[in-house]
């Protein structure tokens, strides 16, 4: 799935059961770096979420004042 | 035989007979019934009345020449004017005339003002005496004033100077007041200005709805052209009347009772227009400080709820940060952990390759073994050299089988 269509809570959980499944499977060697890229990008796709919101939040409060 | 006299004979002989008995001027107290004037002449009806105010008992011609009148102005200046009114009570020095032809005629001579003014102190003073006795005098004050005076019945001259000036400073007030004013004329001197004042006052009465208060001004005038407000059922109807009544009746010396008895008594017309408009001044600074008030409290409130709302902001501000700030550490958590457990992976790779390394390497050892090679090891070390081994050195040689512990001997 590509990040751009995640929700933020599809995004955290979809990277929670990826670290879970590093920690208590075996991973095919292939695979590891494929899971590596797609948790970096989960947490980049998280923080530019967040950053975006703080971002729209912070405006908010300068529209009012 | 009947004697038969001339009516001229009888005339005379009634000329004589006064003549003879009223060789001097006499003084007389009497009412002036009503007076006529023509060139500089006055004519007067001179009447006593009797206890009960209304029967004529006596009456008589009176006349002050021309020349005479000048006199008096002359001694005691505008005064006899004031009293030469019908309905006053008077002292003159008359000498009789009679006149064969003309009959009898007073001769007026002289005046006693002193007489007349005393009378109507008098007057004042039984009305006075009649007020309190009716617990009338402060009656009307007991009234409640309106905040704001703007209907105005006006008990007046209509061509008095005093009505003009009470008209004329009300239109001028600096405030830019309406004033609704309606004029109750009434008589300024004579008999017949009681009866119209009481008059004005019963139709002012009727329609009492119309109006906040009632003025009654005159201005100007002698005391003498005052006596109507001395009068007992003018100041009664005042005293009684259902609305304020200010007067203005504009003299200097002293009260009349009407002044007594009306809300607020003023010295003159101007007086009571200038009362009326501070009046209304002051409802209507009340008025703007009542509205300040209310501004100031209003504004107040807006800035309390400003402050709790400032308040709320603040408070969902921080609410929203805290829980972005949990999704960042969140975040950093499971962050934290993606090198650590891909390490980790790599590492158990790396691991697994190790072990089937080795089990490589063990399986083509165990091949030697297997052909009669055997391993030699010493404290748990694979010795690959005889000078690695001294004499009486304890080793163990490992075979396909099984080991065997041995001891070097040289």
């Amino acid at each position: 799935m590509s990040p751009k269509s995640l929700t933020y809570e599809q995004a955290i959980a979809e990277l929670e059961q990826l670290l879970e499944d590093l920690q208590n499977q075996i991973i095919p060697v292939e695979a590891i770096a494929t899971k590596s890229k797609r948790a970096n990008e989960l947490v980049e796709f998280c923080k530019m979420k967040l950053r975006s919101i703080e971002a729209e939040i912070k405006q908010q409060g300068e529209d009012i004042l | 035989m009947k004697q038969i006299r001339s009516l001229f004979e009888v005339q005379e002989h009634l000329r004589r007979v006064i003549a003879l008995n009223f060789l001097e001027s006499v003084w007389v107290r009497c009412e002036i019934a009503a007076v006529s004037r023509a060139r500089g002449h006055h004519f007067l009806s001179l009447v006593q009345k009797g206890e009960n105010n209304l029967q004529i008992v006596a009456q008589a011609e009176g006349v002050i020449w021309a020349s005479t009148f000048s006199k008096w102005r002359k001694t005691y200046g505008k005064t006899v004017d004031s009293i030469l009114q019908t309905g006053l009570e008077v002292a003159f020095c008359i000498k009789m005339d009679f006149h064969e032809r003309y009959g009898l005629k007073l001769l007026i001579e002289d005046i006693d003002p002193a007489f007349t003014i005393g009378q109507l102190e008098l007057l004042r003073r039984e009305t006075l005496l009649q007020l309190e006795a009716k617990a009338l005098i402060g009656k009307n004050r007991t009234l409640l004033f309106p905040k704001v005076i703007q209907r105005i019945a006006v008990l007046s001259s209509e061509q008095a100077a005093g009505y003009q000036d009470f008209v004329q400073q009300l239109h001028h007030n600096p405030f830019g007041y309406q004033f609704d004013y309606q004029l109750f004329a009434t008589t300024v001197q004579g008999e017949t200005v009681q009866k119209e004042l009481r008059a004005q006052l019963q139709v002012i009465q009727r329609q009492a709805k119309r109006f906040d208060a009632v003025v009654i001004t005159r201005g100007g005038g002698a005391r003498l052209d005052l006596v109507a407000f001395d009068d007992f059922s003018i100041c009664e109807a005042i005293a009684n009347f259902p609305l304020p009544v200010l007067t203005g009746i504009g003299h200097d010396v002293d009260e009349v009772v009407a002044d007594k008895v009306a809300y607020l008594a003023l010295k003159t017309p101007t007086a009571v227009a200038d009362f009326l408009i501070q009046h209304n001044l002051e409802f209507e600074t009340e008025m703007l400080q009542i509205a300040r008030h209310i501004q100031w409290r209003t504004a107040q409130m807006i800035k309390n709820k400003q402050l709790d709302l400032n308040y709320l902001a603040s408070n969902i501000s921080f609410h929203i940060h805290k829980r972005l700030e949990q999704q960042h550490f969140r975040l950093d958590v499971l962050k934290k952990n993606i090198p650590r457990l891909i390490n980790a992976q790599l590492q158990l790779a790396n691991q697994r390759i190790e072990h089937l390394e080795k089990m490589c390497t063990w399986i083509a050892i165990s091949q030697h073994l297997k052909r009669g090679l055997a391993l030699v090891h010493k404290d748990g070390q694979t010795i690959h050299s005889v000078y690695d081994l001294q004499p009486g050195d304890r080793i163990v040689l490992q075979l396909a089988d099984g080991s065997i512990e041995a001891v070097i001997q040289g």
